[in-house]
């Protein structure tokens, strides 16, 4: 049985996890036709959210130096945000619904009392938070077992 | 008159520098610019590279500005369902009610200090950019001191005492909040509604934390980064853009009068020195030739006292002119 994800995870594993929940969150929205501009909304703020966790994903694994393990909190809640709303989605979809791929309940879709767009504006947020975090361990990357700079002569 | 424009990438550093190396002028008469490779293989092997810009910079202070405000937003829509979470919990005895008031007063004071700590920080921003720019030049009375440097030294200390109160105070949110939560838990028998509580919980910590990065990335970018734009249209024009602390540097050298002088990298202090007083020297053997009456500024040196071997100087550097003086390894050059 595959261990539980939790804070301890680490940075990868987590990343990953938030990326797994939103492919699937994306996919269950996909699966309906007839999407509102909020629920489209949604749809392209996962996409952009899936671009960010891939580039944490490459920044974490290409450069030396860098720490994300602050990121570790705000990971977990993201996945775990995006596999309770899939997990809303699905129970309030009725299985006629569900065959129909004809879901109209998005309005009245509630995860921790927020809407679909107060859903999506959190996801931005973690978003945002990623790609900060990302620019900021690229600018101020420093190598401390680095020598001082050798005086130089003309 | 021929132009030269180049874009010279001299080194990358440690931590990341873009320059952007730009001369134009007349570049008939002597070497117009001055390209330092300084610390050369050893800089590659732990350098990386980035394709971020001074507009990309830009648009990252914008995107911490956007992020931090939603957040604190977000931060606040949470605060406000724990809150009437709260307000339904009923305790169940005297004790627990006399503990979960003090608790709520905590909290609200504590939020309020969170607040004025916020305000203050905000305010401080505003007045750090109207405060001069330390000068540097010693003042020949000790009792003088560089107002710049001396107040931008106590507006950071200011900002560090700001920002190490307010990481307390959330530390004190957050026993508080977990506190109410357990208090809370307890005297709620509807288990989905536990499970809300402590989701709301974790989001509240969550956005706290995704603050606090926003926070860091901010003060990273005040603190951590220069933004230069050096721009010269005279003549003999000394530009430097560098780093003797391994700051990140964003930098233009732009000179397009005469014979510009310009330098960019990292550094030690005392390499910058010895540059800078090379270069200064230089301008001023320049600058004597330029004074001096055409007929003699323009003995050139000819073409039959040139060897084979240097055939390529003239075409490099131009013709050049004899010098009346010998150069000497402490001045360069010795008087006549």
């Amino acid at each position: 049985m595959a261990e539980p994800i939790g804070i301890a995870s680490g940075v990868v594993a987590l990343t990953a996890f938030a990326f797994k929940s939103s492919i699937a969150l994306y996919q269950t929205i996909n699966s309906f036709r007839h999407h509102s501009d909020t629920v489209r909304d949604l749809r392209n703020e996962l996409e952009a959210l899936q671009g960010a966790l891939h580039s944490l994903t490459e920044t974490a694994d290409g450069t030396v130096g860098t720490d994300f393990s602050a990121l570790s909190l705000p990971l977990l809640r993201c996945g775990n945000a995006c596999r309770d709303f899939e997990q809303k989605i699905l129970s309030s979809a009725s299985r006629s619904d569900a065959v129909l791929a004809n879901f109209r309940g998005w309005a009245k879709l509630r995860y921790l009392g927020d809407d679909v767009d107060n859903f999506r504006r959190m996801l931005s947020g973690y978003k945002s938070t990623i790609l900060i975090a990302i620019t900021d361990a690229t600018l101020c990357v420093q190598t401390p077992s680095l020598p001082p700079p050798h005086p130089f002569h003309l | 008159m021929r132009h030269c424009a180049s874009k010279l990438p001299l080194f990358l550093p440690p931590t990341l520098s873009i320059f952007d190396t730009y001369t134009s002028g007349a570049c008939t008469e002597r070497p117009t610019e001055i390209c330092l490779l300084i610390r050369p293989l050893d800089f590659f092997t732990c350098s990386r590279t980035t394709t971020i810009t001074a507009e990309k910079l830009d648009e990252h202070r914008g995107m911490i500005d956007v992020a931090t405000v939603n957040l604190e937003e977000r931060l606040a829509i949470i605060d406000a369902k724990l809150e009437s979470i709260f307000q339904q919990s009923v305790p169940d005895s005297d004790e627990d009610a006399a503990e979960l008031r003090q608790i709520k007063e905590d909290r609200l004071s504590t939020q309020k200090c969170l607040q004025i700590c916020v305000q203050l920080s905000h305010h401080i921003d505003q007045i750090q950019t109207q405060v001069p720019s330390p000068t540097g030049r010693p003042r020949r009375d000790a009792r003088l001191v560089d107002p710049g440097a001396v107040t931008n030294q106590s507006v950071r200390e200011c900002k560090e005492k700001l920002t190490a109160t307010a990481a307390t105070l959330e530390k004190n949110m957050q026993h508080l909040i977990d506190r109410l939560v357990q208090k809370s838990k307890t005297a709620m028998s509807d288990e989905e509604q536990a499970a809300e509580l402590a989701t709301l919980q974790a989001d509240w910590e969550s956005a706290r934390e995704c603050i606090n990065i926003c926070s860091r990335a901010d003060m990273n970018l005040n603190e951590n980064v220069s933004v230069i734009d050096n721009f010269a249209t005279g003549d003999d024009a000394i530009q430097f853009l560098v780093s003797t602390n391994n700051k990140t540097i964003h930098a233009k050298n732009r000179g397009y009068g005469m014979r510009p002088r310009q330098l960019g990298g990292h550094l030690s202090d005392e390499s910058l020195q010895q540059v800078s007083r090379d270069m200064t020297l230089s301008v001023d053997v320049y600058a004597t030739y330029d004074r001096r009456p055409p007929r003699e500024r323009s003995a050139r040196i000819p073409d039959d006292t040139v060897g084979s071997c240097d055939t390529d100087f003239r075409e490099r550097y131009g013709p050049g002119f004899p010098l009346k003086s010998e150069p000497t390894l402490e001045t360069g050059f010795r008087k006549a």
